[in-house]
């Protein structure tokens, strides 16, 4: 087997608030090999985006701390790096699209100028063949003339071409893991099939993993290769796709898979999950996923379930699986 | 840290267009103020500090016993009242604009650091903000004026004095709207330092905000430079002033109201254009007016 590009062990990110301590991210384990891409899935505020900022140590300051655990980049443990380290990290080693490409553009820079900006902290570049490998990047994600468009602005580019400048942005640097914070939640239909066909393009040329956070599971079945399911700041299933979506062993994915719409049946009412997740300043000792839970038993409000192997690639922490 | 900021050719333009629709009224009143304050010497009919006694109090040309060579009048010591108002208006515009350029510099430095690192750097620097802003200027002008004699470096100071907080306090609150906007997460995730964020990320994105500000503060600033004349404690007598004029003609409001009404008139025509273009600049910059 080949070595992991990044290993996330037992991660725990918490946030501080008048309320207490949130435990956003807690105890959150696994790896990302080369080429592959994990998706990453889960209720809003279960954790998936906080994760994500915690490998790159982005966190909303001074409220969230990474408290316990190791993020390991080709074995280094990055939560030891000092600030001017990661910096070197960021965009080069490991990137980041985010959700919303109305807002991740800087409205006052010219396009070329906000995706030569990362090129140039990276690499040594004189001013023109900056502006020729800016232009190539930005042509990568097909931005028809890429030339011509380097000079206008975010307020002439659509919600869907913003989106591929700030995909531009991230790969300009050819980082080796790119993390995608539902990049596609703010797109239209028929653009987001656009786009994660860009992404499956990129990853096929340049070989770059992918840390995919989404809550679709269309776009998991379309684009992942392996599956982390998390619930209230923990992963409880993580699975190959085909056997995440064949054999669910954690009831939470199991009624998540139940909750898509399905177009061959007519249902008077759609599925979904009774109630809400817990506040994460106030687990409970056990199976955070109990209350909600159609299999619970005693034992899960109790203890909380340790790690079960289904096949070496399928773990899911439930004790209703075990059996 | 390299610089990667390529001027596209279109920028002047879009910043010279939006001039046309501007209000013309107060556009032409400044655009007079600075023409007449750079051609003073030129425009001016006699000298603002000539004094001829055998000519006080000579009233405006309109008005009986007024003498065309006098357009406005000449005042206690019968010097003409054109002349001084005019020459008024550089002493007015440089100390205004001197004395807001170093205050809205000395906030931005304040304000930068503060807004975007946060913590105990916001603290301690706010905290100096707020202790700036309960100091009371005037009184601080009246002292300086008095144990150092009155001096434009004393007038200077105290509005600068005025002036940092302020910027010091709109600056920081606006630093921290633009620093939780995605494309300052997006600059860290492409690997940029703090300093770079708040210098091409944060800064040019205040610019709005500072140029609304600037207008305001510029009329409070010759506000504050007239009161501290007005007073005595301000610029040294002989130079002409607005607010040393007002108060020259202040016991004389009944008899010879030509002496403090003009250059009132043009402390009051400054300001008010001021005022009416940052309000405009501030309707015109506003980002959510600005994307309709």
């Amino acid at each position: 087997m080949t070595q992991p590009l990044l290993q996330v062990e037992d991660l725990r990110t918490h946030f501080l608030s008048r309320w207490g301590t949130a435990k956003a991210v807690d105890g959150v384990s696994f790896s990302v090999f080369p080429g592959e891409t994990l998706g990453l899935v889960g209720e809003s505020g279960c954790g998936k985006s906080v994760t994500c900022l915690s490998i790159l140590r982005l966190l909303p300051q001074p409220a969230g701390k990474i408290v316990g655990g190791r993020v390991l980049w080709e074995g280094e443990d990055l939560l030891k790096k000092s600030e001017g380290e990661m910096r070197r990290i960021r965009g080069r080693c490991i990137s980041m699209i985010l959700q919303d490409p109305m807002t991740s553009l800087n409205p006052v820079f010219s396009i070329g100028d906000q995706v030569a900006e990362g090129i140039a902290i990276h690499q040594r570049l004189k001013a023109k063949a900056l502006w020729q490998k800016t232009a190539e990047v930005l042509g990568s994600v097909r931005i028809p003339s890429p030339q011509a468009r380097l000079r206008e602005y975010p307020h002439q580019f659509s919600g869907g071409m913003r989106q591929r400048v700030v995909g531009a942005i991230s790969i300009a640097c050819e980082p080796r893991l790119l993390i995608a914070d539902e990049p596609t939640t703010s797109l239209d239909v028929t653009i987001q099939l656009q786009y994660l066909t860009l992404l499956k393009d990129i990853q096929k040329r340049t070989g770059v993993a992918m840390i995919f956070v989404t809550h679709d599971f269309g776009i998991v079945a379309k684009i992942c290769d392996r599956v982390a399911v998390m619930y209230a700041g923990r992963i409880v299933e993580i699975a190959d796709v085909r056997d995440l979506f064949d054999r669910p062993a954690h009831p939470y994915t199991q009624a998540l898979l139940d909750s898509i719409p399905n177009l061959d049946e007519e249902v008077d009412r759609l599925y979904s999950i009774e109630g809400q997740p817990p506040a994460l300043h106030s687990l409970p000792p056990g199976c955070a996923f109990a209350p909600r839970c159609s299999h619970v038993t005693r034992r899960c409000g109790d203890e909380y379930p340790s790690e079960v192997f289904l096949n070496p690639g399928h773990m899911a922490r439930c004790w209703e699986a075990a059996q | 840290m390299e610089l990667t900021i390529i001027a596209p050719a279109g920028r002047i333009k879009r910043l010279v267009v939006p001039l046309r629709e501007a209000p013309t009224f107060p556009l032409a009143i400044l655009l007079l103020l600075v023409v007449t304050a750079l051609l003073a010497p030129v425009l001016t009919p006699g000298s603002p500090t000539e004094q001829d006694l055998g000519k006080r109090l000579l009233p405006p040309a309109w008005v009986q016993g007024g003498s065309w060579d006098y357009l406005l009048g000449t005042d206690l010591f019968g010097r003409d009242i054109v002349s001084r108002v005019i020459y008024g208006a550089r002493i007015s515009l440089t100390i205004s604009l001197t004395s807001k350029g170093i205050g809205a510099i000395l906030g931005i430095l304040v304000a930068l650091p503060a807004g975007y690192l946060g913590g105990m750097v916001d603290l301690l620097l706010m905290r100096a903000v707020d202790a700036a802003l309960s100091i009371p200027t005037i009184l601080i002008g009246i002292v300086l004026a008095v144990t150092l004699g009155p001096s434009y470096e004393a007038v200077i100071f105290v509005i600068v004095l005025f002036v940092w907080p302020r910027y010091a306090r709109q600056v920081r609150g606006e630093t921290l709207a633009i620093k939780q906007r995605d494309f300052i997460a997006l600059a860290k995730i492409a690997g940029s330092s703090s300093a770079r964020i708040i210098i091409f990320h944060i800064l040019p994105n205040l610019v709005p905000t500072l140029l609304v500000l600037s207008s305001l503060q510029v009329g409070a600033a010759i506000i504050m430079e007239a009161t501290l004349s007005f007073l005595g404690v301000g610029i040294p007598p002989p130079a002409p002033a607005w607010g040393v004029m007002v108060a020259d003609g202040k016991d004389l409001v009944v008899s010879a109201w030509w002496v403090s009404l003009f250059p009132g008139i043009a402390i009051l025509l400054t300001v008010l254009s001021l005022n009416l273009l940052g309000d405009w600049l501030r309707d015109r910059l506003d980002p959510k007016l600005r994307q309709v």
